[in-house]
């Protein structure tokens, strides 16, 4: 969609985010980075402000080890690195959330050394089936509201939150489309385009990916309606579990060997775009129930939901393999997969373990690895 | 350097000595009841144990159990046989050494102490309060031992030093109990016996004030009656046993020997130069480095971990009130940065804290994170010197005993530098 095509490169993908934010803010408007799915985003775009999701970097880091130790998250690191070194000075505000215990550390360093703008920490929730647990969420919500309202000096609106509902469930629609798309006709969107769709949605003005979406999803009906779709060798299907995934180059290696990823449990991925607001009733209930129920994340218990999600997707009976993208030292995650992985083994679907750190070293390794895994599912097929 | 440690001494408290028979008993005792057919519940950091005792579910504690096994030196074996089953070498050291012991296959495995934990659980307590990785690790059990798991959901406590949470805060993790509660009765066929909890309560909050008063009298004295390496293992029937007798009886005969000892001035090792503050968890497998450093003048008074993860005052007079509000406000870990700094500031002047040791700990996030800044601050604001060491709690592999003992042994060098330099100035 940047039409960078092959060889999919996140600084430069970075360095447009950074220009649209800049254009945004020309025009008036207000920019809030933040760390996770459970952000109530409608609520800062109703209030006019561009949210953008951190996705850290690759590149060194150079000012953050003063600060935090190794043994956290690339994700975390990074994030902090780009905050010390004054990448992120665009930015009016960050919104940290109480998920995993090094995000809520993260704040505290952050708050000590960059304490400007509209910096919050969102502590929702862990229980998020149980109605107690529920009615904190919505007085979270609420206060998220008052404090986004009385740091950028305006009253949000019911009517704007509607808005904003619609801007998002329409965003949401349109990454699902494409998501039921890649999965019907495997290959005529390839894996590497669809997940830089979905960084860019995490990224970009919600209008603008919106209309980007529209256009690929005509492009491919029309590859579709006349024909163009590659019918080459049956390739094979694949699940892709994890976290979050910028490093695009494991799809190309996927996709090289005639792989394809049909499906995923990401959080730049399904996490993210599977749950719409009702778009009935009052908005900030509806906002707030979306975020209650929607595909939770690991740092949320129980944790039965996201394994669910991932075998009735096996279950469809179109998967072939899962590989697990696996962010190092995100304990979430990491505490779930050994008995994940054996479940899904229990239903016969091989799976890899990839560990990564925003990124795969060792290049070569891991495209042997990646051959190896969809060599045996085709010797098996 | 190993073979220079300091040979383990006499205790400098005869009530010390008691602690390893609780220990032995309390062993004895959930064995006892697991084989009797009583129920038997797995119990994390900072979750309400006293509701299990008022329903006479007996709590066992892995990670508890999972120091044990450092301190015995046999962690190894288990943390491999974990990473084995593929839980990843970067996790929690007391859970993988849990988990070598629940996915064990195979021969070699250690002896383990105490005849191991009592298996399987019934029900599995656990709250994310000190760390998430709590809440992971126990529905890792739930899925090996499908037994019912109760979750505490607590949020995080916010203000400064004197700061109480607030009363939304304080209303919600009640409400929370009254499910647990509700929960416990389901699981137990019982009805709940309000008084009998009161009682817990009362119980646990004589010996939550006791280890306070405990705490203080070894801080405030100079020279201090008894220092870390002891107090780590005095530690155990707060963690497991509040709501009980026992650590009320035991804390209250530590207290007296402490009021006499620090009277007459009975100190820990005979010639108290520097008084330092430990923070995080001891490293189990090597608790020596907290008495090496005896033999330079320096001694470990105080220690965060000791004081602010386990116990806690109750106010009885508003019980579910004032349980909830100690669930909440007396936990390090559920404290922001800027409360911990206050914390450690009063406490250093209280006790006389010439020099800080932080465990940067990799096991540990939720606790090492954010003591870069801790020590700037210390250092800045207080003129306090710090250092940091690298190691982990329970998992001794890539752990470098000299490295250690050589930073420290520069630390008291520095701290020696500086109180020279002073009485010069």
């Amino acid at each position: 969609m940047l039409n960078m095509g092959k060889g999919f490169d996140f600084r430069e993908f970075k360095d447009k985010q950074e220009k649209l934010a800049l254009e945004w803010k020309s025009n008036g408007g207000k920019v809030v980075g933040h760390y996770c799915n459970y952000v109530p985003e409608e609520i800062l775009h109703a209030a006019g402000i561009l949210s953008i999701r951190l996705l850290g970097s690759t590149d060194n880091i150079t000012h953050a080890d003063a600060h935090i130790q190794s043994f956290v998250c690339k994700l975390i690191r990074a994030g902090l690195d780009m905050g010390l070194k004054g990448e992120l000075d665009y930015m009016d505000g960050m919104v940290i959330p109480n998920t995993c215990d090094g995000m809520r550390l993260l704040f505290e360093i952050w708050k000590k050394n960059m304490d400007k703008g509209f910096l919050r920490l969102l502590d929702l929730p862990i229980l998020i089936r149980q109605e107690l647990s529920q009615d904190r969420m919505r007085n979270d919500f609420g206060l998220f509201k008052r404090q986004v309202e009385e740091y950028f000096g305006r009253l949000i609106l019911d009517e704007e939150l509607a808005n904003s509902i619609h801007v998002y469930n329409e965003n949401r629609t349109l990454l699902k489309e494409l998501y039921n798309l890649r999965r019907k006709e495997a290959g005529v969107i390839s894996s590497v385009e669809a997940y830089e769709a979905v960084l860019a949605s995490l990224t970009w003005p919600k209008e603008l990916s919106s209309e980007l979406l529209k256009n690929m999803i005509a492009e491919a009906h029309k590859k579709i309606a006349e024909g163009k779709v590659e019918k080459g060798q049956p390739k094979v299907r694949l699940h892709l579990s994890g976290s979050v995934l910028t490093d695009l180059r494991i799809l190309e290696i996927i996709e090289e060997f005639g792989g394809v990823v049909i499906s995923d449990d990401l959080c730049t991925g399904t996490r993210y775009y599977w749950d719409n607001v009702e778009e009935t009733g009052d908005p900030m209930k509806a906002i707030t129930n979306r975020y209650i129920e929607k595909l939770p994340c690991p740092c949320k218990s129980p944790n039965d939901e996201r394994h669910d999600f991932i075998f009735d997707s096996i279950r469809q009976g179109d998967v072939h393999g899962v590989i697990f993208v696996m962010e190092k030292y995100c304990d979430p995650h990491l505490f779930d997969y050994p008995l994940l992985r054996k479940q899904i083994m229990d239903m016969n679907i091989p799976t890899l373990g990839i560990e990564s750190e925003l990124g795969v070293s060792g290049q070569e390794q891991l495209r042997t690895r990646i051959q190896t895994f969809i060599n045996v599912i085709q010797g098996g097929q | 350097m190993g073979n220079q440690s300091s040979p383990k001494k006499g205790r400098a408290l005869k009530t010390s000595y008691e602690a390893s028979t609780i220990l032995r008993n309390y062993w004895e005792t959930i064995h006892a009841a697991k084989k009797a057919g009583k129920p038997i519940g797995y119990c994390s950091g900072n979750a309400p144990v006293e509701l299990m005792y008022a329903f006479d579910i007996l709590p066992a504690y892995p990670e508890n159990y999972a120091a044990v096994v450092a301190s015995a030196k046999i962690a190894l074996p288990l943390v491999q046989m974990a990473e084995s089953k593929e839980f990843s070498h970067d996790l929690c050291s007391y859970a993988k050494i849990n988990l070598g012991e629940v996915f064990w296959e195979g021969k070699g495995k250690p002896e383990m102490p105490f005849g191991g934990l009592p298996t399987p659980p019934d029900i599995l307590l656990t709250t994310k309060i000190p760390c998430i990785t709590q809440v992971k690790w126990w529905e890792v059990l739930r899925d090996v031992y499908h037994c019912p798991m109760i979750l505490l959901d607590a949020p995080m406590l916010e203000g400064t030093v004197d700061n109480q949470p607030s009363e939304d805060q304080v209303d919600f993790v009640v409400d929370q109990l009254k499910l647990i509660i509700a929960q416990l009765e389901d699981f137990t066929h019982t009805k709940f016996n309000e008084e009998k909890f009161f009682h817990c309560l009362s119980l646990s909050d004589q010996a939550g004030g006791l280890w306070h008063d405990i705490i203080d009298l070894r801080g405030e004295a100079v020279p201090t009656p008894v220092g870390s390496r002891e107090m780590c293992g005095n530690v155990f029937s707060l963690v497991a046993m509040l709501g009980t007798e026992t650590p009320v009886k035991f804390y209250q005969k530590m207290k007296e020997e402490l009021q006499y000892k620090t009277w007459k001035k009975i100190g820990a090792i005979p010639n108290e130069k520097y008084r330092l503050l430990y923070e995080n968890i001891p490293l189990w497998y090597n608790l020596e480095m907290l008495s090496d450093v005896e033999n330079k003048g320096a001694v470990f008074v105080f220690e965060t971990y000791l004081r602010y993860v386990w116990g806690g005052r109750i106010d009885l007079t508003d019980p579910y009130r004032g349980y909830a509000k100690k669930i909440l406000s007396d936990v390090f870990l559920n404290m922001n940065l800027q409360l911990r700094y206050d914390i450690m500031a009063r406490d250093i002047k209280n006790y006389h804290i010439d020099g800080v040791v932080f465990h940067s700990n990799r096991s540990c996030k939720r606790y090492s994170l954010g003591y870069y800044e801790l020590k700037e601050m210390l250092l800045e604001r207080l003129g306090i010197p710090s250092v940091v060491i690298e190691a982990d709690h329970s998992d001794p592999s890539g752990y470098s005993e000299g490295n250690t003992k050589m930073k420290l042994d520069a630390f008291i060098e520095l701290l020696e530098e500086r109180r020279n330099a002073g009485s010069r100035g």
